[in-house]
């Protein structure tokens, strides 16, 4: 039937908080249908399952049963009637979202702690505080494994044809990525204690270990974190194998502990908080989300970033849709000239990596955004893209992930290795490597000992970064300068004021644009109540082609490059086409 | 213009690292400090404040007198009218019972220790005579 109304603005529907996120309980079964009708966003929709709607009280589910607002299974069908997708999520870690992280009521009984030993919470966008309690309580894992094979049980009977993926939900706490999983509380610590007496018996070395070194604790608490969520993460696979897809890591900007303080003042919060962590999420490959956030911080630049940002491309990229990847090139992806890796067990901060080899300034400074942090090893040598620069840190590296680098050299990648605390065989075994393939080497001695080395296409250059971290910022800037020259990037300088936020993407060329090798797209947002400048600096290797979705924008030509000024509140995005 | 009117100083007691040879059982360290306007940097007003350098490492006390202590000076010199003292235990505490942003803000000021500016109250009750 067609609706003879205006439509209420979907920004400001509960039940699409943000981006393509469904909150099913926020509204009628009977306004289901219309609900997805009307949206518009990207696809596919994501939609969390609310664990305690379905589980009341111990042993009792109900997937429409008795409640007509838990039935998924009439959900999945008004989708389809709408041509709509669904994917199902299964939350893996609480869900700051929902009253209680998600569990039921039942289950709230231990709360989850950060390292301050605060009690974690998140203010929602309805400016409900909702507590989070500890997935490390057995209890909840032993309802958890109940609650999923119910699920999975219902999923199979109804003949669900929809993907269901696990949720890990995410927050930025102090510059760092973190899940919701993890937790500080007593409850860990009872946890922990049972796992060292395990280890007593099936791994004493690692005991021994501990009592040695005080501060080996921190790598087994990792190993027993990571132990309890893949109990979960493998709960939620084997009951739910029928149409499992994998696990999303989403973001959900605003719900550090600190954002609560922040988003009641009216005088602190401003969506200029935000644009760091959403593109810190999509260099990290995390999924960012504003469903936490109000309506009036995602109306401005902010929205408008997410709109750019957050779209069907970068979401199938999210569920590693291999089917659909092969279509991404001619869609714009983030602009990716570096990629750090790490392979290595146990803990490892790439911040601060990053912040000691003076790597993050650089890179905020000549490439901001523009580069990748993984924390798994690419398997194959054939995913990697040679437009890349791959860092490794010499430290994380063991036999077998040394290897890897040097095959992915020899495939002509170009490689920079820090050799810092790098095990002195793998040393020897890198030295030995370069004379048995008689490589001819430079070497230089600019802050670090640099060597470098060339095969083919192929380029790798050590270096070391304890060196670079006696020196000032401004001389780490100036190292990374040099070294990248060598590897003849090709970008287009923006010059920007404090307060505009820009993020490259860019695609290969169609049939229509033949004369360029790949389009660069830059979007500018100005979320300050000033008049700001930026300047892009012209480059022979470019030519601008558009400006597109120009808002309280200027946009001047000129021979040495295009000048915006941007009033408050303002964005732009422009095209360049890129040629050899 | 930063808005005076009061500031938050929530902190958490740890225990010393085994091995550590220090009188103090424990330490006091200061987890958000902050007013209506965002974050507070305290060490600017540590460097201004010789008296404040001694004993401390940071954001961290020695005593909760020395933290009071703190707090007072830093209260009277940054002319606040007051502010909310609040340990991390507390905070647990208010949380448990807090179910929207309202009651957040209130747990402060119900959990937590007021510090006066009382050279602010003596200016206010002059101000009022004159």
């Amino acid at each position: 039937m067609e609706q003879l109304t205006t439509p209420e603005l979907r920004e400001n529907d509960a039940v699409f908080p943000g981006e393509n996120w469904f909150f099913y309980w926020k509204t009628s079964p009977s306004l289901w249908e219309v609900k997805l009708r009307e949206y518009q966003g990207p696809n596919p929709i994501f939609v969390p399952i609310y664990w305690a709607l379905h589980s009341e009280y111990n042993d009792h589910f109900d997937f429409g049963q008795h409640k007509p607002e838990t039935d998924l299974g009439r959900l999945e069908n008004c989708a389809k009637a709408q041509g709509k997708e669904l994917i199902f999520l299964v939350p893996l870690s609480p869900s700051p979202f929902l009253s209680n992280g998600g569990i039921p009521s039942y289950l709230a009984r231990s709360l989850s702690m950060n390292k301050e030993g605060l009690a974690i919470a998140a203010l929602d966008n309805a400016q409900n505080i909702n507590r989070i309690y500890s997935f490390y309580d057995p209890k909840t894992f032993q309802a958890f494994r109940k609650f999923v094979w119910n699920l999975g049980q219902y999923f199979s009977q109804s003949g669900s044809t929809s993907s269901v993926y696990g949720l890990d939900n995410m927050r930025i706490e102090d510059g760092h990525i973190v899940s919701y999983f993890k937790d500080h509380s007593q409850v860990f610590d009872n946890g922990f204690n049972r796992f060292i007496k395990q280890l007593q018996d099936s791994e004493p070395e690692k005991v021994q270990r501990l009592i040695d070194e005080p501060q080996y604790e921190n790598n087994l608490k990792l190993e027993y974190s990571t132990l309890i969520q893949s109990l979960y993460k493998d709960a939620a696979e084997e009951f739910l194998a029928g149409s499992w897809g994998g696990i999303v890591k989403s973001c959900l900007l605003g719900g550090a502990a600190i954002d609560i303080f922040r988003r009641g003042s009216d005088l602190w919060e401003s969506e200029q908080n935000y644009f760091a962590p959403l593109m810190k999420c999509v260099v990290n490959e995390v999924y960012p989300t504003t469903v936490l956030l109000g309506n009036s911080l995602r109306r401005g630049p902010l929205g408008k970033a997410f709109k750019d940002i957050i779209d069907t491309n970068l979401i199938r990229t999210q569920l590693d849709d291999d089917y659909y990847s092969d279509e991404s090139s001619l869609s714009f992806q983030p602009l990716v000239f570096f990629e750090l890796n790490d392979g290595g067990e146990g803990h490892f901060s790439f911040e601060k990596a990053m912040n000691e080899s003076g790597l993050k300034y650089y890179f905020e400074k000549e490439f901001a955004w523009s580069y990748k942090i993984k924390h798994e090893f690419s398997s194959n040598v054939e995913d990697l893209d040679e437009r890349s620069v791959y860092f490794y840190f010499g430290h994380r590296l063991d036999q077998a992930n040394f290897n890897k680098v040097l095959k992915i050299f020899m495939n002509g990648y170009k490689v920079f290795l820090d050799i810092a605390n790098l095990d002195p065989a793998l040393m020897q075994k890198l030295e030995l490597f370069f004379t048995e393939n008689e490589l001819k080497t430079e070497s230089i001695n600019y802050i670090s000992p640099v060597v470098k080395a060339s095969l083919g296409e192929g380029l790798i250059i050590t270096y070391d970064s304890r060196k670079l971290k006696e020196t000032s910022l401004i001389k780490r800037a100036g190292f990374w300068d040099t070294m990248v020259k060598f590897l003849d990037v090709k970008h287009l300088k923006v010059e920007a004021d404090e307060g505009v936020h820009f993020f490259w993407r860019t695609r290969s060329s169609n049939t229509y644009e033949l004369n360029y090798e790949e389009i660069r797209r830059v979007s500018f947002y100005n979320p300050t109540s000033y008049k700001k400048k930026a300047h892009i600096v012209s480059s022979k290797n470019f030519s601008f082609i558009k400006t597109i979705d120009q808002v309280k924008v200027e946009v001047k030509s000129t021979p040495i490059g295009i000048d915006l000024l941007m009033l408050p509140g303002s964005h732009v995005t422009l095209d360049f086409g890129y040629f050899e | 213009m930063r808005n005076k009117e009061e500031v938050f100083l929530l902190f958490r007691f740890s225990h010393n690292p085994p091995g550590e040879n220090d009188e103090s059982h424990g330490r006091y360290q200061i987890i958000f400090f902050f007013d209506y306007n965002g974050e507070i940097d305290f060490k600017e007003f540590k460097a201004e404040n010789s008296s404040f350098g001694q004993g401390h490492e940071g954001a961290i006390f020695g005593t909760k007198e020395e933290l009071t202590e703190f707090a007072q000076d830093f209260v009277v010199s940054n002319s606040y009218k007051s502010l909310y003292l609040l340990s991390a235990n507390d905070f647990n505490i208010g949380i448990e019972s807090c179910h929207d942003l309202q009651a957040f803000r209130e747990i402060f000021k119900r959990y937590g220790h007021q510090i006066e500016n009382k050279s602010e109250t003596t200016r206010s009750l002059f101000g009022r005579i004159f």
